[in-house]
Order: C-alpha cells, then structure tokens, then sequence
C-alpha cells in the first residue's frame, strides 16, 4: 500500500476515535481515509458511512471538507464509498448524501441563512420538509457548484461543473447550467448543438 | 510606449526607466515580480523537468504547477492576483498537455488538464477555471446511466486575445476564436465560439456577433 494511503488510514482512524471520546454526536463507519482536513463543527448530528474518502482540491491548498451543523438538531448522513473532493457542507436541518456519491469541491447548504428582509435575520418560513437536501445513490457533482436548499437529487444523476442546483431533479440525468437544467445532447459532425429540455 | 525589440533586455530597460520617471513605486514591484518569475523558472527547471517556462514572467502572485504533464509558458506573461489567487496548474496524467502564449495576463486561472490545453497569444482571463474534463477524477464516478465516453476528457484550444471574464468555466472540447470575450459568469461547454463574437450564460448558447453590439452603440 502507498505510503499516502496508510497515512490516511491513520488519521481516520484518528478522527474516529477523537469523535468516540470527544465528539459523541458523530459516528464514524469503518476504514474512513482522510487525505486532507476534514473539519466538523457544530452542535448537530453526523453520521458517515464506510470506506468513504475525504480528499482536498488538487492544486489549492485552501480547500478542505467542511461538515458544519448550525442546530442540534440538525443532521448530516453521509452514505458508503463516498468521496468527497473538498466539499463544503453546511446543515441547519438535514442532509442525505447516498451511496457511492463523487462530490468534488462544491457547496451543499440547507437554508438561506439570511432573510430577504432589511435585518437580514434567520429566513422565516424554513421548515425541514422544505429544506432538506437528499442527494440519491452514485451521485456526481462537477467542481464550483452549489446544491440549494430543499433540492432532491435522484440516483445516478450527474450535475456538470459551475452549475447552480435550486430545484428537484430527476434520476438519471444530466444536468449543467445556472440555474441547473436538464440537457440532452445531440452531436452532428463536430459541431455540438444543446438542447435544454 | 511599447518598444517591440527582439532583444528582451531593451524591453525590460525601456520599461525600467520609463517606470522610474513616471512612477517609481510601481518600477520596484514590476522589478520584484520579475524576479520572483525569475526565482519561479529556476526553480521550475531544475525541480520538475516536464515545466518550461520562458525568460522574462512577471508573478505578482502565487503560481503552483502540479502533476507530471508538460506545461509551456512563453514569454512575457504576468500573473496579477485575481481573488486573491495566482496561477494554479494541475495536470492528471504524462500525456497532458498545457501551452500557454505570449504576453498573457493570467490572474486568477485554473486550468486542470487531462488531455490537451492550449492557450495563444496575448489573452486576459479573471477568476476562471478551465477543466479538461467533467471530472477530475473520472474513474471514481459510479454512475451507470450514462455513457462514459461522452465523458471523456476532450482538448481545449482559446486562440488569441481573447478575453476570459470572472467566474467562469471553459469544460471539455472547447474551441475558442480569435477576439471573442467569454462574459461573466459563462460556462462554455463543448461549444466552438467563432472569431469575434460574445459568450454568455450558463451554459452558453448563441454567441452574439460583437460587431452587431457595437453597431447597436451608434
């Protein structure tokens, strides 16, 4: 084994236990490998799942996982064999991420954080039913998109790079663009023509 | 005042004293940042022998080279920090390929190569990321709907003084012309943009013809 894998092995099962001791509110599943920072804060709860990888973005030394929860009832699950590429995971009610998911270097928040009001204060209106994100099982996202709240996500959809995501979208599709669409490609002799369904 | 010589020293003397009559603060950072693009070409040549960088390059910010593909820097180029970042090049795999022309003002670019990346002459980019691919780690995608070889890492090609803008994305078999501007926000994906002509919208569809939007001007 490479010497990068078996010290990510080490400091995931570092983490695991700094959590069993310190941090009871996350649990860690098995053969967790951290290639790079994964910062937890908060008061909520958080589970992943096994054999996930937590790497950063290659080339910027900046990016790192993040997993905050904002509420103590707030609740992140992260699924089995996940790889997260210096995702930012933000969470005031729930997140699910499924099995398998590629998420590279993009942004999931829960909630609006800030009203459109003068005060700015927390958005009223905010109920978890509407919020709450579920991303479905083999799941890729591109790098610099964000994943709004209240956005289901179904199985085996690819979301393209640089895409925004404020609405639901099915399973088995591929969607790119700002805000995020569905696309069907036809290519015909070089050139390419797309056609947002 | 621009002294097109063949010699770079003339230029870089001609620069010198127009800056230290004009502007004497500036003439010593234009001076730091070539020799901080000095520092950077030394290092870069002895350290990893698959980056090759041509004398002079100016580096007002961090620039970060990775991975084990050829990357070609030509003369004259100048990283300005853009959101605070540099330049930042990230090839995948031995066979990428990463050309970059003269007299380029790169700020804030990322460029991720798998296959080929090929950047003319005298272009302007912001805080942008040009991705060879859709993935950058492809072989970790677990989907099973689609067709991966629609996915595979095509090759880009931005041909000169075009003008990338902010936060945008160039991803997968682009074909940039001559002249055109890719405006703000814009996510280029797999289209060819013909000479001259203006790209928006995410993702982008129907360049306008910038001839058409300077006539709407008079």
């Amino acid at each position: 084994m490479n010497t990068r894998d078996l010290f990510a092995k080490i400091r995931g099962r570092l983490f695991k236990a700094r959590c069993r001791v310190f941090r009871k509110n996350i649990i860690v599943g098995h053969n967790l490998m951290i290639y790079r920072k994964l910062d937890v804060r908060g008061p909520g709860r958080i589970v992943i799942g096994d054999n996930c990888k937590v790497y950063g973005v290659r080339g910027d030394f900046h990016q790192y996982v993040t997993l905050y929860t904002h509420r103590p009832d707030a609740f992140i699950r992260i699924g089995d064999n996940v790889n997260l590429f210096g995702a930012r995971i933000s969470a005031c009610f729930a997140i699910t991420i499924g099995n398998a998911a590629l998420i590279e270097e993009s942004g999931i928040a829960d909630s609006d954080f800030h009203s459109i009001d003068r005060g700015r204060e927390s958005p009223e209106n905010e109920v978890k039913e509407k919020c709450e994100v579920v991303l479905g099982n083999r799941v890729s996202i591109g790098s610099r998109s964000i994943i709004m709240k209240g956005v289901q996500i179904g199985d085996d959809t690819i979301v393209g790079p640089g895409s925004i995501v404020t609405r639901t979208l099915p399973a088995r599709v591929f969607a790119i663009g700002n805000p995020a669409r569905v696309l069907s490609r036809t290519e015909s002799k070089g050139e390419t023509i797309i056609e947002i369904r | 005042m621009k002294i097109n010589s063949k010699y770079p020293f003339v230029v870089i003397l001609s620069k010198i004293v127009s800056g230290f009559f004009l502007k004497p603060r500036d003439m010593a950072t234009v001076l730091l940042a070539l020799i901080r693009g000095t520092f950077n070409i030394v290092y870069f040549r002895l350290a990893r022998r698959n980056v090759r960088i041509r004398f002079p390059f100016f580096v007002y910010q961090k620039v970060t080279i990775l991975g084990r593909g050829k990357v070609f820097i030509d003369r004259y180029c100048s990283i300005h920090p853009n959101v605070f970042h540099g330049l930042c090049i990230v090839t995948y795999s031995s066979w990428a390929e990463v050309k970059i022309g003269k007299h380029c003002s790169l700020g804030g670019l990322t460029v991720r190569c798998h296959n080929k990346v090929e950047i003319k002459d005298r272009v302007m980019t912001a805080y942008s990321l040009v991705q060879d691919s859709f993935f950058n780690h492809l072989e970790m995608l677990t989907s099973k709907t689609h067709d991966k070889t629609e996915l595979n890492p095509g090759s880009i090609c931005i041909q000169d003084n075009v003008w990338i803008g902010s936060h945008c994305c160039i991803i997968q078999e682009s074909f940039i012309g001559e002249d055109s501007v890719i405006a703000t926000g814009a996510l280029c994906l797999g289209t060819s943009v013909r000479p001259f002509h203006l790209v928006s919208g995410s993702p982008s569809i129907r360049p306008v013809m910038i001839e058409k939007i300077l006539g709407l001007r008079r």
